[in-house]
């Protein structure tokens, strides 16, 4: 008789299980498991021009949560802290590639079109920074506008789960996603 | 305000531009700032563009898709749904009617020109669909955008999955609501249009009236949008969906886009029941996108996925709880045939679809097939399997123990086939014998002695059922199935139209028969009756053929009477027969001689058999199996008879016949030694039964494979002969092996996977590890409360181990409940004095009584004692026991002459069914011992155990250690009779039996105190002191186990020692007599409080009045709570304390203490009456002494008013008009005094002779008196007169003493 076995749980998901349980500790050892696998993952994809157009920071976030988890039914909550974690992974992935690059960079864009994490990943190393310390100075206005943005923006969440991740309605998400984006093309408007 | 700034920027923002500036206005009011910043927000919010998300992407929030926004003749309301082709909106028409719907607005990136060509292209069919469980899809279009819309009828509900999990509905409920989704699946694909995406969020489910109803969504959506689904789009797809390819079926995963037909549907229907039934799909996506997108679909085109019954056993632990929960814990769908359901989603998941369900109709017939009990199309149509369905069905009423009841009919019909298509057509032979295969597997299964054993017979049938139908391929087959399809068909159509209606239960409204209402039972009924009528009367042997399998099947039903009739009957026609099967009569003997060995008629069973036994002998070659089994069938009401050495040669005959027959390794072999190590455990001889048990697991470990249930029935027994054995550890680890092949291959609701859990959680409770037993035992009653709802005995015995636990550790009520519960199933379910009803009344009563529940405890016992007697099962130990234990509740419930009459009847079956050294019946003697010295029958007590005494001296050796106690126990009745002349020699036997024995335990213990009692009784007191000195040396040694009987013996030693002189000793042992009666009294008694009292008496001796205090005040106290106020142990405190006020100058306190006990005799007895008067005189007396004298006329007047009354002829009168004088002398009322000194010492005098010992010092008294009166009254020649008659009294009162003395 065949007997199937499920693999142990891997340590993400060990983390991520204990870090929906409210272990602080389990979160922050959480980051460096996802980095690691986002970061692999951006660099095939982020260096690859003819990729980064198709492939979404979603893409990408659901990869790495495929890869640690599996397709196993981890109840939201549990995600959610798997989808924060992933966001400031790319978050810093974003600005440690801007980092390394130094002045170089890639090419000046417009900041109406950056659109995703993969167009400002391929956007100059400025345009990386400057908007992560506009998202920085939201944070300090509006920590909740700021998290919405993370999920949204950073971890390519869709604008019901990145609610459900913060616990809002849909539509309260909505407007606030539509003020924050206000808010942050405003400072980098004025700054740039 | 940042909030408010954000609110007015969305105020503004939901306004069109030309009426924003009045709002701003309105809104900031003067706030500068505010008014700025909110402008500078709107102006980058229209400049944003793309920013942080192109507006395709950026659902909802982003100008056209806004709430209110107009999309065509829809208004959107509210975004419902957001997805990776787009997002889902409720929208409001107006035109032409006003409704609300549901808007599927697609993502950029798709042609829309060509979709809404495709949509166009199917749009007629798609409006052609009017189906309940269908949303209509009503519209398409493009947005301003270009992006491409659908507009579906508006559903409130959520997807299947979630609605199933969220209501938890169990698995009939599941199926049921998948197959309206297949219906719904078929009205689509008779339109022509196949759904193409067929996954849980496609299937939404609403209630109606508390009723679910799912609906089916997107249809046509697929299509329209299909040419998109390149490996590219693909590919972003599935990383932005996680789940859709897991539906996706091969030809699918083809990526071709073209060869798609209805079936891709089938398959994703399948997927979709996989999931509703497992949890999880059939493939491991985790698993597949680790290797890559093209191995992806690569194993959805080849792989072939585990079956949902294997999956749900994968998932471990929690998965298997989980699935528990969602499938099967709320219903009892509890034998669910894991085939059926396997065999149905594994069709729809065939890769060939040709091999899949036509339609989605014949899908939902097949799971309505399943569910209503009739075969599904999706398995082996074999004609086990069928009838396996048959039986189901028509299960009705019948049996918990269906499996049984299964496997029997199977022979019933195959027999039947036999029987009408014999001599038909010959091609069709190999079918019959393929039948009579399957039917002598399954009536060796009936004949097989436990259920279990059955159950794992039909189990091997089904196993073989299944690989035959796998082996069978070819064409003839296929053939030789039809036809048994076919007979098989008939015969139950045969069979169920003979039903006689008016047997039917009917249905109370309508009084319609209940068709569906028809049981086995009813069945078979209808072909005795076909029998009887004489149906195969010129066919006798077909008949007699027949009529065995039925009466086989009655038994399996527990129709015993049914079972007879038909099986006597089948040995008569045999016998009847010219010429004679001898082959055939024996065969029928074995079948009824095991009937009969189950009704416990073992004697006839026995002769039966043993004929048999004798026909298989003469009439087969020798070396035959057949042997073998028929000597173990007659092995079996030998061992019914408890005759288990006659058993014993033939199995082991059996065995060797075995051995030299069969191969090393064959499984028959094992069969052989596991019936002689079962034998050899019944004898209590679990060493002797290891090696066979292991052998037979060595067997089966080789040639059943892994997982196989008679292996995990192997291992099981070994691991039990392990544990009589108490080798706990390799047991426990044999038990886990069991248990996890059980939960590997059985469902998660399966009775022998409760069986497994509670075998491995006894063991662990038999070595105390009663936390770790409890859980195991907690899984194993809910996995048979969800299997057998209606209670089984299994699940009693369970009850009851997990109660003795929760006693164990002190839950006593739970414990309660649980045995409550227990016994209520037993009841119910049992024939009455079922062995295990009578395990769990004892266990219960034996909680009850140690809980002191005496009332319930006493009816447990007393049906108890019932059941052993309606049984005539009164030479059994349980049955003494149950008597002994009832005795002890009758004496606790103060019916003592019951508890004797008890004690008795259990003594004297001792008597006849124990061996006299048996530890038992001294229990049970002492017992009644205790009861007729609480009855005070001192002869019939003693002649007890001068009986018993006779009885053990006769049957055991002269130094038998068991002698002393039943000797000692006579001594020390004696003893407290009084009788010491006759005990003295039993005593000293004792303790010669003790000390030869070397023992040093209690009875040597009580022997040596005894023996100092007599010995100081007898003024012996250097013996007495010797022999306590002795027991106090043993009872130091054995001070762990004192019982509180030993303080009676140490206050003895101190009496004695005190009277001795040596006070020392006195108070040491006192000490020690109160740190036992401490240690083990529960509650302070009046021996307490005389040890107490002892122990400040003595201290008080020693001068040491301080310490003294508080122990005489405590006895005092204690005393005048438990004991009758005017005891003279209270006196004795009393005096005591007084001397100890007195002593201390506390006067005042000690009179106020004996006016207080005055007062509290006065409130006892409100009424003069001669006792009264005596307590209240020695209150006086104290009183006197303590010359508390206005107290002490009071009490003194009293009294004598009393005395005068009532007894004014009595000595005690005079004393107490004396004791007035003295006084009213000592107040100075001499002139009062003379008259009662004179009479009062005049009256004693005259009743000299009645004066007892104890007043012998009161005339002395009143003569001091009077001595006294007249010297302070100036008269010294009276007071010389007087003093002579003083000096004469107390010189006859030395003289009597010395008397005494000798």
């Amino acid at each position: 008789m065949r007997s199937h076995v499920d693999p142990e749980p891997s340590d993400a998901t060990r983390l991520l299980l204990a870090a929906a349980d409210g272990d602080k500790q389990a979160a922050d050892q959480l980051l460096p498991l996802v980095y690691e696998q986002l970061r692999k993952a951006a660099q095939l994809d982020l260096a690859g021009e003819a990729h980064a157009q198709t492939l979404s920071a979603t893409a990408l976030v659901h990869e790495a949560y495929l890869k640690l988890v599996g397709p196993r039914d981890v109840p939201w909550a549990n995600r959610r802290h798997f989808y924060s974690a992933a966001a400031e992974a790319m978050r810093r992935i974003l600005v440690d590639h801007a980092r390394k690059r130094g002045r170089r960079g890639g090419p000046t864009l417009a900041l109406s079109e950056v659109r995703d994490v993969a167009t400002l990943a391929s956007a100059d190393s400025e345009r990386i920074l400057a908007v992560d310390e506009a998202l920085g100075r939201l944070e300090q206005e509006d920590p909740q506008a700021a998290a919405l943005v993370r999920l949204r923006f950073y971890a390519g969440l869709g604008v019901d789960e990145a609610a459900q991740a913060l616990g809002m309605s849909p539509r309260t998400a909505a407007r606030l996603w539509t003020y924050a984006r206000a808010v942050l093309f405003r400072d980098l408007s004025d700054r740039s | 305000m940042t909030r408010s700034a954000a609110d007015i920027f969305h105020g503004a923002r939901e306004l069109p531009a030309d009426q924003r500036e009045a709002y701003l206005t309105g809104a900031c009011g003067k706030d500068v700032a505010l008014r700025s910043k909110v402008e500078a927000l709107l102006k980058a919010d229209a400049e944003a563009g793309s920013f942080l998300g192109s507006p395709a992407a950026d659902e909802g929030a982003h100008s056209q898709e806004q709430a209110g926004a107009q999309i065509g003749r829809y208004k959107l309301l509210e975004q419902i749904g957001e997805g990776g082709m787009g997002t889902i909106w409720m929208a409001e028409q107006r035109e032409p009617v006003k409704r609300r719907v549901a808007l599927k607005i697609i993502k950029l990136g798709m042609d829309t020109k060509q979709v809404i060509a495709r949509f166009e292209a199917e749009r007629q069919a798609l409006a052609m669909m009017d189906h309940p469980h269908i949303a209509k899809v009503l519209d398409a279009g493009a947005t301003e955008t270009g992006r491409p819309y659908f507009v579906m009828e508006y559903i409130k509900g959520i997807p299947i999955l979630e609605f199933c999990d969220q209501q938890k509905i169990d698995t009939r409920a599941r199926l049921e609501l998948f197959t309206k989704v297949c219906h719904a699946i078929q009205h689509a694909h008779q339109k022509g249009i196949i759904h193409r995406d067929i996954k849980p969020s496609n299937v939404l489910v609403t209630l109606h009236d508390g009723v679910p109803v799912p609906k089916v969504i997107d249809f046509g959506i697929a299509k329209a949008t299909s040419s998109e689904l390149t490996s590219k789009t693909l590919f972003t797809e599935h990383r932005q969906m996680v789940g859709t390819p897991a539906y996706m079926s091969p030809e699918q995963a083809e990526m071709s886009g073209l060869d798609i037909d209805t079936r891709s549907d089938i398959y994703s229907l399948g997927v979709l029941l996989y999931e509703l039934l497992t949890g999880t799909t059939p493939f491991d996506i985790k698993a597949l996108l680790e290797s890559g997108f093209s191995e992806m679909l690569r194993a959805i085109r080849e792989d072939e996925p585990h079956k949902p019954s294997t999956r749900i056993s994968s998932l471990g632990d929690t998965g298997t709880r989980t699935a528990l929960q969602r499938s099967v814990d709320a219903k009892k769908l509890s034998t669910l045939l894991r085939g059926d359901v396997d065999w149905i989603v594994m069709k729809c998941l065939e890769k060939d679809r040709s091999r899949r369900y036509e339609t989605a109709n014949g899908l939902a017939a097949d799971i309505l097939r399943h569910l209503n009990d009739e075969p599904v199309l999706a398995g082996a149509p074999s004609a086990g399997y069928k009838l396996r369905k048959f039986v189901r069905r028509n299960r009705g009423q019948v049996l918990a123990g269906s499996a049984v009841v299964t496997a029997l009919l199977v022979g019933v019909v195959a027999f039947a086939w036999m029987a009408k298509v014999a001599g038909e057509q010959r091609d069709r032979a190999e079918s019959a014998r393929a039948a009579e295969f399957a039917q002598r597997q399954l009536a060796e299964a009936a004949r097989g002695e436990a259920e279990q054993q059955r159950a794992l017979a039909l189990e091997q049938a089904a196993e073989a059922a299944r690989q035959e139908t796998q082996a069978r391929k070819h064409e003839r087959e296929a053939q030789n199935q039809a036809a048994i399809a076919e007979a098989v068909a008939k015969f139950q159509t045969d069979m169920l139209a003979a039903v006689d209606p008016d047997q039917l239960p009917r249905d109370p409204l309508t009084g319609e028969p209940l068709k569906d209402r028809v049981t086995v039972v009813h069945a078979l009924e209808s072909a005795v009756k076909l029998l009887d009528a004489g149906s195969l009367a010129e066919q006798p042997l077909v008949e007699a053929k027949v009529r065995a399998t039925i009466g086989a099947t009655f038994q399996a039903l527990a129709r015993f009477d049914e079972a007879e009739h038909n099986l006597r009957k089948t040995l008569e026609i045999r016998r009847a027969a010219s010429p004679v099967d001898e082959r055939l009569v024996a065969d029928a003997m074995d079948s009824l001689a095991m009937l009969l060995w189950q009704r416990g008629e073992n004697d006839e069973s026995e002769a039966l058999m043993s004929a048999a036994l004798e026909i298989y002998r003469r009439v087969l070659p020798a070396g035959q199996i057949d042997i073998a089994n028929a000597m173990d069938n007659m092995a079996k009401p030998l061992v019914g008879k408890n005759k288990l050495t006659l058993a014993e040669p033939l199995l082991r005959e059996s065995l060797a016949l075995r051995r030299a027959i069969l191969p090393a390794s064959d499984t028959r072999l094992a069969h052989g030694l596991n019936g002689l190590g079962h034998l050899l455990s019944l004898q209590e001889r679990p060493a002797d039964a290891e090696p066979l048990y292991r052998e037979a697991l060595a067997i089966n470990r080789t040639a059943r494979p892994a997982g196989h249930p008679e292996l995990a029935n192997s291992i099981n027994n070994l691991a039990a002969c392990l544990k009589a054995q108490r080798k706990f550890e390799e047991a426990d680890l044999l038990f886990r092996e069991a248990l996890a092949i059980k939960r590997a291959t059985l469902t998660g609701d399966h009775p022998r996977l409760a069986l497994g859990l509670n075998n491995l959680a006894s063991s662990l409770q038999e070595q105390g590890r009663i936390a770790e037993a409890e859980p195991l035992f907690r899984d194993a009653l809910a996995v048979w409360r969800a299997a057998l709802p209606g209670g089984h005995q299994h699940m009693a015995m369970c009850m009851m181990n997990l109660a003795q636990g929760l006693a164990a550790r002190g839950e006593l009520d739970q414990a309660s409940a649980l045995y409550d519960e227990a016994l209520e199933m037993c009841r119910r379910i049992l024939p009455s004095g079922h062995p295990v009803t009578v395990q769990i009344l004892g266990e219960y009563g034996s909680l009850q009584q140690t809980r002191g529940e005496f009332v319930d405890a006493h009816a447990l016992q007393r049906e108890l004692v019932e059941l052993h007697r309606a049984r005539a099962d009164v030479a059994s130990p349980e049955y003494t026991n149950n008597l002994n234990n009832l005795g002890l509740i009758e004496l606790e419930l103060g019916r003592t002459e019951e508890a004797a009459a008890l004690f008795r009847e259990a003594l004297q079956i001792q008597r006849d069914t124990l061996r006299a050294d048996h530890n038992d019946t001294h229990a049970v003697l002492v017992n009644l011992v205790h009861a007729l010295r609480a009855l005070g029958r001192k002869e019939e007590c003693v002649s007890v155990l001068q009986d018993a005494l006779a009885n053990r001296r006769s049957a055991l050796p002269a130094e038998h250690a068991q002698l002393a106690e039943t000797i000692a126990t006579l001594a020390f009745v004696l003893v407290e009779f009084g009788r010491l002349d006759e005990a003295e020699p039993l005593l000293h036997e004792a303790l010669t039996l003790e000390r030869s024995n070397g023992s040093t335990g209690s009875t040597a213990r009580d022997v040596l105190a005894h023996l100092a009692l007599v010995a100081r009784a007898r003024g012996r007191l250097d013996e007495a002191e010797s022999l306590f000195g002795e027991w106090a040396q043993l009872q130091r040694a054995a001070s762990q186990h004192a019982r509180f009987s030993d303080a009676r013996f140490y206050n003895e030693f101190a009496l004695l020692q005190w009277e001795r002189g040596q006070l020392a000793q006195a108070e040491a042992l006192l000490r020690a007599a109160l740190a036992v009666q401490r240690a083990t009294l529960p509650a302070p008694d009046t021996n307490l409080a005389n040890v107490l009292g002892n122990l400040g008496a003595v201290v008080l001796e020693q001068g040491r009045l301080a310490d003294a205090e508080p122990l005489v005040v405590e006895a005092l106290a204690l005393k005048r709570t438990l004991l009758a106020r005017f005891d003279p142990s209270l006196l004795n405190s009393v005096e005591n304390l007084i001397s100890i006020y007195a002593n201390q100058g506390k006067s005042a306190q000690a009179a106020s203490l004996v006016m207080e006990l005055v007062a509290a005799t006065r409130a006892a007895s409100p009424e003069p009456s001669v006792e009264r008067a005596a307590q209240l005189a020695a209150l006086g007396t104290a009183l006197i002494e303590m010359k508390a004298w206005a107290d002490a006329e009071g009490v003194l007047r009293e009294v004598l008013a009393t005395r005068e009354a009532l007894q004014p002829d009595v000595w005690t009168t005079f004393n107490s008009r004396s004791q007035l004088g003295g006084i009213l002398m000592a107040q100075g009322k001499l002139d009062e005094a003379h008259s009662p000194l004179l009479d009062g010492y005049r009256g004693m005098k005259a009743r000299e002779a009645s004066i007892p010992t104890q007043g012998a010092t009161r005339i002395p008294e009143a003569l001091e008196r009077l001595v006294a009166f007249y010297e302070a009254n100036g008269a010294p020649e009276e007071a010389a007169r007087w003093r002579g008659e003083l000096e004469a009294a107390r010189a006859r009162g030395a003289k009597s003493d010395d008397e005494k003395q000798r």
